[in-house]
């Protein structure tokens, strides 16, 4: 059996304050390379908290997580940095597309972050836009697209340095049934490629859509109904 | 993220946010040009009141004989006819006189031939002035302190050489004079000090009053110099001639010297401490005009840069970028700035009726101090942007 492409196991995350606020109960989940997970929940369940930790954006309180086979909990914030760079590609469900910017910059800044030299980065920018239908909007600033070109501009943001982790928040739930389905496809294609594909979402039809779907309930993660 | 990046990302940041940018700018190019110009007017108001006092400052009142007519006419009078030898005595007991002392020239009394070996057929050494004076005027005329001052008050033949002077009789300045020594009409006269203060008494071979004044018999030729704390000339003048000639005043004439030296190095030492308040109140402020716009500018900005962290901007990218927008707006704001401060300079000039005075390296140094006032209040707005959480900025709820 190959290497999981991510693995967490027995995660808890709990927020200080007063009093303490548990949100992952003893969490496990392991997604393989082109596998495409999805996870759904109510609000509250703690989607968008295991999605952070997925992501490096956040620690667990306890549990391991592996990122590609390396034990991440114990990394500094500049090689969680790094990690997010190169490993990880994010889909937001508010995009947070740079409006003043136009989508070529949108993307080559994410380019310059990762340490892509900028000879390089002319392909990379027109392969992303050509694999999410955007060359035509290339020049065009953020602010003037739309909510679907908006997240696929997202989406050609995080699979633009090839990682080998999608994850992505709720990425159809501010889109028509069009839009969404085109989002999905996009994410079918880089699962194709062996880019495992982590879903947060309230859509059951994009939870009928993974290959697994998980529930989130009350902090702990199990088979859901639609899996 | 290279620097080729960062700058382009900081280039496309301040033309995005243009109002943004306009507003710091405005604020730098306003505090660097106040700056400035407050130095520059500074600078020009001292010059100006230099100017001024140079013509009204006065603390050296000269005492002499009401009339000197001559060496015929002073033979005729002897010496102690003019200046009783109580006369210093007198006018230092005055209230604000801090020194007086008497003074009589050789060299325009009569023949003073110097020569520095040989007493007789030795060349002759011209170009100085001969001077009998009192250990008091040393003090008057606010001569550093020479050990052996005390000798001009006795009638020793001695001499206290300026440093021309004591270059062309060929004795070496040092601190022991010892074993040289000059010929004074044909007779030998040791050094005991030198005066190198004041370029006044340069080429001045000074040699005890008592002295002079026995060798010319008269003190039909001496003067009494008086120097008073600052603003007494005036009221020392007008009892002066009493206090030394209680019985004849008026065979005494005053003048008073203007002497601005010591008025002007005090108003530009007030002037300096003025314009390094005026300008650290600036610095100041300008430092918190910046931090604070820089600040909003991160609040505003918190998704973005949240964004970027997830992303993979490290802390130290994050902060790199405001701290070069902060920095590329103090050069800005710092050009703009010098600019306003030399049209202030020159439109105060102009109204005033004064010279303008635009200091280029003043005007040079504007855009560095913006680079630096910039970067410094950025410190802060880079820190705080650096720790945006990128898992609560990019939050949809």
């Amino acid at each position: 059996m190959s290497r999981p492409a991510l693995e967490v196991r027995d995660v808890t995350k709990t927020y200080v304050g007063h009093p303490p606020t548990p949100v992952l109960h003893g969490v496990d989940l392991s997604v393989g390379a082109g596998e495409r997970v999805a996870i759904f929940g109510s609000s509250g369940s703690g989607k968008s908290t295991l999605l952070n930790i997925l992501g490096l954006l956040d620690v667990p309180t306890s549990g391991a997580y592996d990122l590609l086979g390396q034990d991440t909990c114990a990394l500094s914030s500049s090689t969680r940095a790094k990690h997010r760079a190169s490993a990880l590609g994010f889909v937001f469900q508010e995009h947070h597309v740079l409006g003043a910017r136009t989508v070529a910059e949108n993307l080559a800044i994410k380019l310059a972050i990762s340490g892509v030299g900028r000879r390089g980065r002319a392909d990379l920018v027109r392969d992303a836009l050509t694999q999410v239908g955007l060359t035509h909007r290339r020049n065009a600033p953020g602010r003037l697209l739309s909510g679907g070109e908006k997240q696929r501009l997202a989406v050609a943001r995080a699979i633009l340095t090839q990682p080998p982790v999608l994850l992505a928040d709720e990425p159809t739930g501010n889109l028509d049934r069009a839009n969404a389905d085109n989002i999905l496809d996009l994410f079918d294609s880089q699962a194709r490629k062996g880019v495992a594909v982590v879903v947060i979402t309230h859509d059951p039809t994009t939870a009928r859509w993974a290959d697994r779907a998980l529930e989130l309930d009350g902090g702990r993660l199990r088979l859901g109904a639609h899996g | 993220m290279n620097v080729m990046d960062l700058m382009h990302d900081v280039l496309v940041e301040i033309h995005t946010r243009r109002a943004r940018t306009t507003l710091l700018v405005a604020a730098i190019a306003l505090s660097t040009g106040a700056l400035v110009g407050a130095v520059s007017i500074s600078r020009m108001a001292a010059v100006q009141i230099d100017t001024d006092l140079a013509a009204t400052a006065t603390r050296t009142i000269v005492v002499t004989p009401a009339s000197q007519e001559g060496p015929a006419s002073a033979l005729a009078v002897p010496a102690g006819a003019v200046f009783p030898s109580d006369a210093e005595a007198a006018v230092t007991s005055l209230p604000l006189v801090e020194a007086a002392g008497l003074r009589q020239d050789l060299t325009t009394r009569g023949a003073a031939v110097l020569r520095a070996r040989d007493p007789v057929d030795g060349p002759e050494v011209t170009g100085l002035t001969v001077a009998g004076v009192s250990a008091g005027y040393l003090d008057a005329v606010e001569l550093d302190a020479v050990p052996t001052a005390w000798m001009l008050d006795g009638t020793d033949r001695v001499v206290l050489l300026g440093a021309k002077a004591a270059e062309s009789l060929d004795v070496p300045v040092s601190q022991d004079p010892t074993g040289h020594g000059v010929w004074l009409n044909g007779i030998r006269y040791p050094v005991v000090g030198f005066l190198t203060g004041d370029p006044a008494l340069s080429s001045t071979v000074v040699v005890p009053y008592g002295l002079v004044t026995q060798m010319l018999g008269t003190d039909a030729g001496a003067s009494l110099t008086v120097l008073t704390a600052p603003g007494g000339a005036g009221p020392v003048a007008s009892v002066v001639r009493t206090a030394v000639r209680p019985d004849l005043p008026a065979s005494l004439a005053t003048s008073i010297v203007v002497d601005a030296a010591g008025a002007r190095r005090g108003v530009a030492t007030q002037l300096d401490r003025l314009v390094a308040w005026i300008g650290g109140l600036l610095l100041a402020l300008t430092m918190l005009l910046i931090a604070n716009a820089m600040v909003v500018a991160v609040m505003s900005r918190t998704p973005e840069i949240g964004l970027r962290r997830a992303m993979g901007a490290s802390r130290r990218n994050i902060a790199s970028l405001v701290l070069c927008e902060g920095a590329t707006a103090g050069v800005v704001g710092g050009l703009a700035g010098a600019a306003l401060a030399a049209v202030l300079v020159v439109a105060t000039a102009v109204v005033n009726g004064w010279t303008a005075r635009v200091d280029p390296v003043l005007l040079a140094v504007a855009p560095v101090f913006g680079l630096a006032a910039a970067a410094l209040a950025s410190v802060y707005p880079a820190a705080r942007a650096a720790a945006v959480q990128p898992a609560t900025a990019v939050r949809s709820d």
